[in-house]
């Protein structure tokens, strides 16, 4: 088992009132797995998907990831471990605008401080697999949404994530890019990699071998 | 192992800054006009710093850059009582070496003679190149070991060995000889001794109160009959240098020196004092003022530094509202809180490196001028100079870690989730930045105020009545040949057309005076005044008021008879009818009016005026009295209004130069000659005005970035308001209130530390304008206006904005 999550409660303290974001969500990923999470807007989507990449804290239950009991860890602790495991796709890219494609899909190496040689050779290689090797120096504001989404998911790959969290990597893209990225995920999942992605898309979720819906922050049973 | 663990630790960290270095560097280049700002900013403030610290080490190292600099002093004599008494900073020529035989302290000593009046001297080689000197000094042999000036030919200790052998300074070898390469050559001093040019010295640094052309061997002293007596007569008349063996050697000397006199002369009058090197300068020069003010801008270069700081700062952390995004990117791809402190914090030092380098070169390029303006002499080579450039290095670590520290933390310190989804970051900063906000007004108007009153009191002191009629008055001091022809150039002065009056005075107004013993009535105490001997013209020329006209109108006929200002009868005579009164050796005639005859800083003082008729004045102003005086004398002329300056002058100098060949003529006006008694001020003035202007631009880059981040944090509210029906003004007058607020907070701290300051200030002068509560009404509503212009574009444009955009809802 990949990840476990028991009885997981966030709240949030408004004056008298406690609001809840997460409601005792129970749930177990499996490695291999591609889960979609669909809910209506507000429903805790991205928020259980931060939890999930550690992203964010929660106030009750326990979170167990690849053995380890991240309520126990200490943030130091919990980066370190989703640095190495997780990597991050986003629906408005987040791309750092300073930087080149090359140097953007380089980054995460340099800060786990991979050896120059071996640096350039794994991002020649996504370079090579995401058939973008044209367009290394050119940087983002340059790029097409679809190719910044290529280039965000490269460079969420480039670390050999076990797992990929994807919050809407659509959301800000036309139909035919959509298509083509969710194309990617089931083929970058039929490579191993564990994907959990959230859509307000059927269409999309569809690709998940797995969907959970959300309402009000905690999991409806259909 | 741990070795190759280290390398590739170092390797990292290099690829790591050199990817920072490129982030950085585009950063900046994306954000042109904010970066733009910031680092020119900086600069700005950085070359005001440096300059100011440029300007006091020069200062605070003035005559302290000799060897032992600590253990040399000077001695001189103080004669009179306490008060009225007259400091000669010079001994005789025998006492020097007396005192150091009996004093073991002592070890060593340095006399030289400078006199007061110019020496020909001319090339033998080339008649024609000849000249008028005035920086001649003899000086004994241990000249360039005792003093530490660079000798460009010759040996420190061998040049000035024996007699009739001079060194010269590089300005004065290129001025005679176009070439430094001099050795060997001789110049003629005046019209009868050759001297050989034994050494070339390096010309004194700005910083140096012993200044000279021409150090000749004192040994030739006693190869000129006319200046061999001046030895032998034990005037005193040399300024004599000691260094001691340690720091108790000064009242040793001192002690030792009086023993001496009283073994030669008895109960003579008069007391020595030491004056160690340090003070050297305040102590033979005027320029007591310029090292008063030396205490100030330290002050105020740290406070322009801490504005462009603080401004720095707050511009830089607003930014950071900019850069979350790039923040939570890069913490969800693996950054560590240190790394993105490294970051940000290469990223400062980029920035402030580019200041720095802007800021040096902008004081490189701006000294000559602002030093110009300033009317200080700083050798624009000090910059350069190893200790200027390791200040400098201090400078740039300080205020790189002190800016860097901050922005980094905060930065790095950002939570990714937050970032990410588009949650208000709260300014948890907003107080610390409204309090930048308040001191960098508070001290914009602090300096503007200052500013303005300090103008006011030179606007006050050049307008103020003296009671001496300035305009018109130009004075011409006579040369040697000319004094013993005064009264023929006087009438030929005086029959010139555009000339209204001429008169003759020993020396120039606010340009010393001398100081004469008189007994006042029914005391046996002798009082040390000062006295002016002027002509009959004298008086009616400068526009002098009588307080009690002499009986007789010819009164100066007899020698005796004097003048007395209202502040002498005071002192003399008080409550007796001054007139006919004897103040031995005098007997006074008539009263003037006060007037000031010095600084307005000091309060008038006591003035004797000895009139002197034409047919004394043969013998007064002939013969060696420049020698003990300084002076020959000099012409007062009154040009009539309208008349054309540069020809009456010229006409001047014609007649002039009938009699003297060999001093060139020379003119001051007095109105210049008054208002360069408060060069200190007005160089205050102007270093205040600039520095206010600074204050002012910073404070307003500052708003600006102030303003920026209140309207980024606030733009959710103002959409939130404009929905509900606010107009554009209502936005503008929102945002507006609140730095309106803090600028007014700030005008009612400085206003009155400003008043407080200025109130301290004006009373080191005897005569001073009043501080007037408009202007600070004035100042304050100005900081108000700017405020708010500075503010405006931002405040419109966030009034404007579509509230559509901003109350979109984040995914």
């Amino acid at each position: 088992m990949l990840l476990s999550l028991k009885g997981i409660y966030k709240w949030v303290n408004t004056g008298i009132n406690r609001t809840f974001l997460l409601k005792d969500i129970n749930l177990d990923i499996d490695e291999g797995e591609f889960v979609s999470v669909m809910g209506p807007s507000g429903s805790g989507k991205s928020t259980l998907l931060n939890v999930m990449g550690m992203l964010d804290d929660f106030d009750e239950g326990a979170y167990h990831f690849m053995g380890d009991a991240v309520q126990n860890l200490k943030e130091k602790q919990r980066a370190a471990l989703y640095k190495q495991y997780i990597g991050f796709v986003f629906q408005a890219y987040h791309l750092i605008d300073e930087l080149t494609v090359y140097e953007n899909i380089e980054t995460p190496l340099l800060y786990k401080g991979v050896k120059t040689s071996e640096r350039k050779a794994m991002v020649a290689d996504m370079l090579d697999r995401f058939q973008i090797v044209g367009k290394k120096d050119l940087f983002p504001t340059q790029l097409s949404g679809g190719q910044q989404q290529l280039v965000g998911i490269a460079r969420a790959l480039i670390g050999n994530p076990k797992l990929l969290l994807a919050d809407e990597p659509t959301g800000n893209l036309n139909s035919r890019q959509g298509e083509e990225i969710m194309e990617l995920f089931r083929q970058l999942n039929q490579e191993g990699v564990t994907i959990i992605q959230v859509t307000h898309s059927e269409k999309n979720a569809e690709y998940g071998s797995r969907i959970i819906h959300l309402l009000d922050g905690h999991v409806e049973r259909r | 192992m741990q070795g190759r663990m280290l390398m590739a630790d170092s390797r990292k960290l290099e690829k790591m800054l050199k990817n920072y270095l490129i982030t950085a560097w585009r950063s900046i280049l994306r954000r042109k006009v904010f970066s733009l700002i910031n680092i020119t900013g900086l600069a700005v403030g950085i070359a005001a710093g440096m300059l100011i610290i440029l300007y006091v080490k020069h200062e605070r190292d003035f005559d302290l850059f000799h060897r032992n600099a600590d253990r040399i002093f000077s001695m001189g004599i103080r004669m009179g009582a306490d008060g009225d008494s007259l400091f000669v900073s010079r001994l005789r020529y025998t006492d020097a070496p007396v005192v150091t035989e009996r004093e073991p302290s002592v070890a060593g000593f340095l006399r030289i003679r400078k006199g007061m009046e110019h020496v020909m001297i001319q090339d033998p080689a080339h008649p024609s190149v000849k000249f008028s000197e005035p920086g001649f000094a003899f000086a004994d042999s241990n000249f360039f070991d005792f003093f530490s000036f660079n000798l460009l030919q010759g040996n420190s200790r061998e040049v000035l060995q024996n007699p009739l052998s001079v060194v010269v300074s590089e300005a004065t070898a290129l001025k005679y000889f176009g070439t430094t390469d001099v050795m060997g050559r001789v110049l003629r001093y005046n019209n009868a001794y050759d001297l050989l040019i034994t050494g070339v010295a390096e010309n004194a640094p700005s910083n140096s109160s012993i200044r000279y052309d021409f150090v000749a061997s004192l040994s030739s002293m006693s190869a000129m009959p006319e200046l061999r007596q001046l030895a032998e007569k034990g005037r005193f008349d040399f300024l004599t240098f000691f260094t001691g063996r340690d720091d108790r050697a000064m009242p040793k000397v001192e002690r030792s020196l009086a023993q001496l006199r009283k073994e030669r002369d008895g109960e003579a009058d008069g007391r020595f004092v030491g004056i160690p090197m340090q003070n050297f300068r305040a102590e033979s020069g005027s320029d007591v003022n310029t090292v008063k003010y030396l205490k100030i801008f330290p002050f105020v270069a740290a406070l322009i530094l801490l504005l462009a700081m603080i401004n720095y700062v707050s511009l830089a952390t607003a930014r950071a509202v900019l850069r979350v995004k790039e923040v939570g990117i890069r913490k969800v791809m693996g950054a560590g809180r240190s790394n993105l402190a490294l970051q940000f914090f290469t990223e400062s030092f980029l920035c402030i490196g580019m200041a720095f380098v802007l800021g040096y070169v902008l004081c490189a390029v701006l000294q000559t001028w602002l030093f110009g303006v300033l009317k200080i002499n700083i050798d624009s080579s000090f910059i350069r100079k190893p200790g200027m450039l390791a200040r400098f290095g201090v400078l740039f670590v300080v205020l790189t870690l002190l800016t860097s520290v901050y922005p980094s933390l905060l930065l790095s310190s950002f939570k990714p989730a937050a970032l990410l989804y588009g949650r208000i970051i709260n300014g948890g900063n907003a107080g610390v930045r409204r309090f930048f906000t308040i001191f960098q007004f508070a001290v914009a108007v602090l300096f503007v105020l200052c500013g303005i009153i300090i103008q006011q009191q030179i606007r006050y002191i050049k307008t103020a009545d003296t009671g001496i009629d300035r305009d018109h008055v130009v004075t011409i001091p006579f040369g040697k040949d000319l004094s013993r022809h005064s009264l023929a150039f006087k009438h030929e002065v005086n029959s010139l057309g555009s000339i209204q009056k001429a008169a003759i005075a020993l020396r120039p107004l606010f340009g010393g005076y001398d100081m004469t013993g008189v007994t006042p009535p029914g005391t046996e105490k002798i009082t040390m005044m000062p006295m002016l001997e002027v002509d009959q013209d004298f008086i009616s020329i400068l526009g002098l008021q009588w307080k009690l006209p002499p009986a007789d109108p010819l009164f100066y006929k007899t020698r005796q008879n004097v003048l007395l200002n209202e502040a002498a009868v005071a002192q003399l005579s008080p409550g007796k009818a001054p007139l006919s009164q004897k103040i031995a050796p005098f007997v006074v005639s008539g009263v003037l009016k006060d007037f000031n005859w010095k600084s307005l800083q000091y309060a008038i003082q006591p003035l004797i005026i000895a009139v002197v008729s034409d047919a004394d004045s043969n013998a007064m102003w002939r013969g060696d009295r420049s020698v003990w005086t300084g002076s020959n004398g000099c012409l007062f002329v009154k040009i009539r209004a309208g008349a054309n300056t540069a020809l009456v002058l010229n006409q001047v100098k014609k007649l002039y130069q009938k009699y003297e060949q060999d001093v060139p003529f020379e003119y001051h006006f007095m109105d210049e000659a008054y208002d360069a008694m408060y060069r200190a001020e007005e160089r205050l003035a102007i270093i205040l005005s600039g520095f206010a202007t600074l204050a002012i631009v910073i404070a307003g880059l500052g708003l600006l970035g102030l303003i920026t981040f209140f309207a980024a944090q606030r733009v959710k509210e103002i959409g939130i308001r404009k929905v509900l029906g606010a107009s554009a003004a209502n936005i503008v007058t929102l945002l507006s209130v609140d730095f309106v607020k803090l600028v007014a907070l700030a005008i009612l701290i400085a206003s009155p530390l400003a008043w407080y300051s200025m109130h301290r200030w004006l009373r080191n002068f005897a005569y001073h304008t009043e501080i007037r509560w408009w202007i600070f009404v004035l100042v304050g509503m100005g900081a108000i206006l700017i405020a708010l212009f500075t503010i405006a574009a931002q405040t419109f444009r966030a009034a404007r904005a579509n509230p559509a955009k901003s109350l979109r809802s984040e995914g």
